[in-house]
C-alpha cells in the first residue's frame, strides 16, 4: 500500500457522475478512484447521497451523466452486468428472503454458470469461507431466525460465494451491529483486503473508519468535498467538520452546564413506579420489581442491550401494554389503570423504538401526522383548517431545527431518519411533561444527534421530565442526570453518571450484578 | 368392505380436488392467488367431454382441456400481473366467466354419453389389502396425478427453477435483483396452475362420472383454494385436504346407498364441515407459511 500506488489504474472509477431525480440533484460530478486492495471509505451524513452513488455503482439508478470506468475501461452498468464485472454489494436493507434458509438464499443468488453444483457443493464452499473470513454462516437455518448480524454474515458469503467477485460495497454495515460484531467486522474487512478485494464502505461512523480505511472521501450535499488519505494521517476534526459543515461542527455541545441547572433533592415527582412488573407478549414478567422516580425536569437514562425489556417500559408507563403488578404515579395521581388517551392528555409522549412500525401511518402526509398526534388542531367552521396547520408548522422553529422535510411529504416515501425526524418532531412539538423516548437518535447522523440532544435539553430545562432509552452509552452518560440499567430482569440503579463509568455499567448490561452482597450493595448505593 | 369402497372412492372424487391444490400451490407460491379455479375446472371438464365426446380419444382430451384451463389460466395472469388488476376480483370474476361459459357451450352434450377413461388396474400394486384398491384400481388421470403431486414437489424443492419460483413469492424485488424475470416466472405459474385445474376438471366428466352437466365442479376448485392453506403451501401435503373432501364425499354416497334417512343437502354438507374443521385445524398450528407477496394481496385489499 505504498506511493506506488498511484501509477496504477483504478479498479474501479467515476468520472463526473452526475444523478438527478427531477429538480432535485442527488450527486453532482462525482469523481472517485478506487484501487486495488485497498479499503476506500464514503462518509457523509444522512441524505448526502451516499446510497444513490452506490446504486448508480450497483446498476440500480442509471446516472443522468457522467461515467463509470472499470480496470480503466468504460462500462454501462446494469445489476446484471456489475456481477459479471466483479462488483458485489452488501445491501443495507438485506436481499435476503425470510422464509428461505441461508443455503437457498445464497443458491438464488449463484450466477447461471454455477447452478449445476451440488449442494453439499456449495454448503462446503460456504464452510470454507466462513473459515478463512471468520464469518460463521449456518446454511440450513432460516433467515427468519437470525438477528441482524447474522444476516448481514450471510449476504456477505453470499457476495463471496460469486467467484468473480473483485470490488466489495458495503452499504451502513455498522448500524446493525452490537459493539462487539463491529470489531469483527472490521477485522474482517481488513483480511478481505489482505486477499486482494477492494472494499468501498459507505458510513456515518466515523471512528470504525478511521481504523481501517487506506482513503476516506467526504460526501456533502452530493458532491465529494475531500479525500483524505492514510499516508497523510486521518485528524477526526478535520473529518468531522467537513462532513457536518463548518458552522455545525463548531457548536459544542455542553451538556455539563444543562445538568448544573437541576436541582434535583427539590424538584417535584414526575413519574412513581412501585414494584411495578411488566409482561413481554408471551406473557412471562420480564422485568419485576421496577422501582423508578422520574423528577420533573430529569433526564434518566435506561442503559441495557436492546430487547430485554425496554419496549414494554415504556409501553407499559405510556399505557399501551398492562401491567402484571405494582403501581404507577404520574403528577401525584395514580394511573396504574388508566387508559392511553387520559395518559396523553395528562402530557405524555411517546417515541417508540421502531417508529416506522409503531407511530407512522405510511401513506399520510407529514402535516396530517403531525394532527394526528401532537399539533394542536386549528377550525374552520366544522372542519380542520389545514392551511394554518401548514402554516404554523411551517413556521415552526422546532421543525425547521430538526430538519423536517418538506411537510406535504408522504410517509410512505421518506428515508428512516426523515421518520425518526418527524416522530421527534411531533413528540416534541406539544412540549410533553413526561417524554418516553426510545433510541431517540437511532439512524441518524452526527448533525442532527446533537440537534436532537439540544431539543431534549431545551425540553428538559422546561421542566418535562424525560426517559431516555439507548443502547449508546456516550449518549446515556452526556444526557442522563441519573441511569438506571435493565438487565437480567431487573432494573439496576440508579447511578450518577458522574459516579460511576461506562465500563461499570457494560458490565451490568451484559451479566447483570454477579452476586447477593454486591447487588445489596449496588441498590444500596442507589437507595 | 365398506372402508375399501371408502378409501377408493375418497380417491377417485379428490383427484380432481388434488389437482387444483397442486395447480393453486404453484401459483400462489410465485405471489398470485387464482379463486378462478372453479371456472377453470369447468372449462377443463367441458373441453375433455367435448373431445371425448366428438372423437372417442380420452387420450386427446387431456392436452384440449389442460390448454382451455391454461388460457383461463393466462387471462387471469394477464389482468393481474400486465394489468395489476386486483386478484380477488378477477379471480371471482374468472370462476362465473368459466362457469357461465360452459353452461352456454355445454348445453348440447348433457345428454351425450361418452365412455372417457375406465379404470386401468396395476397389477401386483392392487393386490396390495386395503389401500391396494383404493390407489391402484383408478383411472390413468389419478395416475397421473400421483405423478403431477410428485413432480411439483421435485420442482419447487430441488430445481433452480422451483427456488426461483418460491423466491418470487417471497419477495419479488430479490428476484429481479439477480437477473430473473418475476413477471415471467408468475405467468408460467398461474397458467400451469390453471391447467392442472383443467386436467382436474376433466378427471372429474372422463373419468370419474362420465357425464357433463352445467355446475358439474361443485365448489370443488373453491375448496382447493381453501386446501392450500391446509397444505400450507406444499404439494406433498396437498393429498391431505384432497383426499379428506373425496373421503366425505364418499362417505356421504355410501350413506345414501346405505339408505339412512338423512336429508341428502344434510349429507352434502359434510364434505364442506370436514374442510372446515380441517381450516381450524390448521389454524391453531399457525404455520406461518403464507409467501410474503402473497400476503401483501390481502393487505391492500
Amino acid at each position: 500500500m505504498g506511493s506506488d500506488k498511484k501509477e496504477l489504474i483504478p479498479i474501479l472509477e467515476t468520472v463526473g457522475l452526475t444523478k438527478k431525480f427531477g429538480d432535485f440533484t442527488a450527486n453532482s460530478d462525482i469523481c472517485l478512484k478506487l484501487y486495488e486492495n485497498s479499503i476506500h471509505a464514503l462518509c457523509g451524513e444522512n441524505g448526502a447521497g451516499k446510497s444513490t452513488l452506490m446504486k448508480m455503482l450497483y446498476g440500480v439508478y442509471k446516472p443522468t451523466s457522467g461515467k463509470i470506468l472499470i480496470d480503466g475501461k468504460e462500462t454501462e452498468i446494469t445489476p446484471q452486468k456489475a456481477m459479471e464485472c466483479g462488483i458485489g454489494m452488501v445491501f443495507q436493507d438485506f436481499r435476503l428472503i425470510p422464509a428461505f434458509t441461508a443455503l437457498e438464499n445464497i443458491m438464488l443468488a449463484l450466477p447461471k454458470s454455477e447452478t449445476h453444483r451440488k449442494k453439499s457443493e456449495i454448503k462446503k464452499k460456504i464452510a470454507e469461507l466462513s473459515e478463512k473470513y471468520g464469518i460463521p454462516v449456518d446454511p440450513d437455518r432460516y433467515v427468519w431466525e437470525m438477528d441482524l448480524g447474522q444476516r448481514q454474515r450471510v449476504e456477505i458469503v453470499k457476495v463471496l460465494m460469486m467467484h468473480n467477485t473483485r470490488i466489495l460495497i458495503f452499504d451502513e454495515p455498522t448500524s446493525v451491529l452490537t459493539y462487539n460484531e463491529v470489531k469483527a467486522f472490521i477485522e474482517m474487512i481488513q483480511k478481505l483486503r489482505e486477499n486482494g478485494y477492494s472494499i468501498v464502505l459507505i458510513t456515518h461512523k466515523l471512528n470504525e473508519v478511521m481504523s481501517c480505511a487506506d482513503e476516506i472521501s467526504v460526501l456533502r450535499h452530493g458532491v465529494i468535498t475531500d479525500n483524505f488519505k492514510r499516508e497523510d494521517g486521518f485528524d477526526k476534526n478535520t473529518i468531522v467538520s467537513r462532513m457536518m459543515g463548518e458552522d455545525t461542527a463548531h457548536r459544542v455541545m455542553n451538556y455539563r452546564e444543562a445538568k448544573k441547572h437541576f436541582d434535583y433533592d427539590n424538584a417535584p415527582d414526575c413519574l412513581v413506579c412501585r414494584e411495578l412488573s411488566l409482561i413481554d407478549d408471551h406473557g412471562r414478567c420480564i422485568i419485576g420489581g421496577i422501582n423508578l422516580t422520574v423528577k420533573q425536569g430529569e433526564i434518566l437514562g435506561v442503559a441495557g442491550i436492546s430487547g430485554r425489556g425496554q419496549k414494554e417500559l415504556v409501553e407499559t408507563l405510556f399505557g399501551l401494554r398492562i401491567s402484571l403488578s405494582g403501581t404507577t404515579e404520574y403528577m401525584g395521581t395514580n394511573i396504574t389503570k388508566a387508559g392511553i388517551h387520559r395518559r396523553i392528555d395528562a402530557g405524555m409522549a411517546l417515541i417508540s423504538e421502531d417508529p416506522k412500525r409503531d407511530n407512522v401511518v405510511p401513506g399520510m402526509s407529514i402535516y396530517e401526522h403531525m394532527v394526528l398526534a401532537g399539533a394542536p388542531i386549528r377550525t374552520k367552521g366544522l372542519g380542520i383548517d389545514w392551511n394554518i396547520i401548514k402554516e404554523e408548522l411551517n413556521n415552526s422553529k422546532l421543525v425547521h431545527t430538526l430538519g423536517v422535510p418538506d411537510i406535504n411529504r408522504n410517509l410512505a416515501t421518506l428515508s428512516g431518519g426523515n421518520i425518526q425526524r418527524t416522530v421527534l418532531a411531533r413528540a416534541i412539538i406539544k412540549a410533553p411533561k413526561l417524554l418516553l423516548a426510545s433510541y431517540p437518535s437511532r439512524g441518524l447522523d452526527i448533525g442532527t444527534v446533537d440537534i436532537v440532544h439540544k431539543t431534549l435539553i431545551e425540553l428538559k430545562k422546561h421542566g418535562s421530565a424525560i426517559i431516555l432509552i439507548s443502547e449508546d452509552l456516550d449518549e446515556l452518560f452526556d444526557m442522563s442526570d441519573r441511569l438506571c440499567v435493565i438487565a437480567d430482569n431487573k432494573i439496576y440503579g440508579d447511578f450518577i453518571p458522574d459516579e460511576t463509568t461506562p465500563i461499570e455499567i457494560g458490565e451490568i448490561m451484559l451479566g447483570g450484578v454477579k452476586n447477593d452482597s454486591e447487588r445489596n450493595d449496588i441498590v444500596k448505593a442507589a437507595g | 368392505m365398506i372402508l375399501e369402497s371408502l378409501l377408493a372412492g375418497a380417491v377417485q372424487s379428490g383427484t380432481s380436488v388434488l389437482l387444483t391444490v397442486c395447480g393453486e400451490t404453484v401459483s400462489e407460491r410465485a405471489g398470485v392467488i387464482n379463486l378462478g379455479t372453479e371456472g377453470c375446472m369447468a372449462v377443463g371438464a367441458l373441453f375433455a367431454y367435448i373431445v371425448c365426446a366428438e372423437t372417442g380419444q380420452p387420450f386427446l382430451a387431456i392436452p384440449v382441456a389442460c390448454i382451455a384451463g391454461g388460457l383461463m389460466g393466462l387471462l387471469h395472469a394477464y389482468f393481474v400481473i400486465s394489468r395489476k388488476a386486483n386478484q380477488l376480483a378477477t379471480g371471482l370474476t374468472l370462476m362465473f366467466l368459466g362457469l357461465g361459459l360452459t353452461a352456454f357451450l355445454g348445453r348440447n352434450y348433457v345428454s351425450v354419453s361418452t365412455e372417457g377413461f375406465t379404470k386401468l388396474r396395476i397389477p401386483f400394486l392392487a393386490d396390495i389389502p386395503i389401500i391396494g384398491d383404493a390407489l391402484f384400481d383408478q383411472d390413468p388421470i389419478t395416475y397421473l396425478s400421483y405423478l403431477i403431486c410428485a413432480g411439483m414437489c421435485l420442482l419447487l424443492y430441488k430445481t433452480r427453477f422451483g427456488l426461483i419460483l418460491r423466491a418470487t413469492g417471497e419477495d419479488e424485488n430479490v428476484v429481479y435483483a439477480y437477473g430473473a424475470d418475476p413477471i415471467r416466472m408468475r405467468y408460467l405459474s398461474v397458467i400451469m396452475g390453471g391447467m392442472l385445474s383443467a386436467l382436474g376438471g376433466a378427471q372429474l366428466s372422463i373419468a370419474y362420472t362420465h357425464t357433463w352437466i352445467e355446475g358439474m365442479t361443485g365448489s370443488r376448485g373453491v375448496i382447493g383454494v381453501a386446501l392450500v392453506c391446509i397444505a400450507a403451501w406444499n404439494p406433498a401435503k396437498a393429498f391431505i385436504g384432497a383426499y379428506i373432501f373425496g373421503a366425505a364425499q364418499a362417505l356421504q354416497m355410501i350413506l345414501q346407498q346405505q339408505g339412512l334417512e338423512i336429508s341428502s343437502f344434510l349429507l352434502m354438507m359434510i364434505p364442506y364441515v370436514l374442510v372446515l374443521i380441517a381450516l381450524f385445524a390448521a389454524s391453531i398450528k399457525k404455520n406461518g407459511k403464507m409467501p410474503a407477496e402473497l400476503k401483501k394481496v390481502f393487505e391492500a385489499v
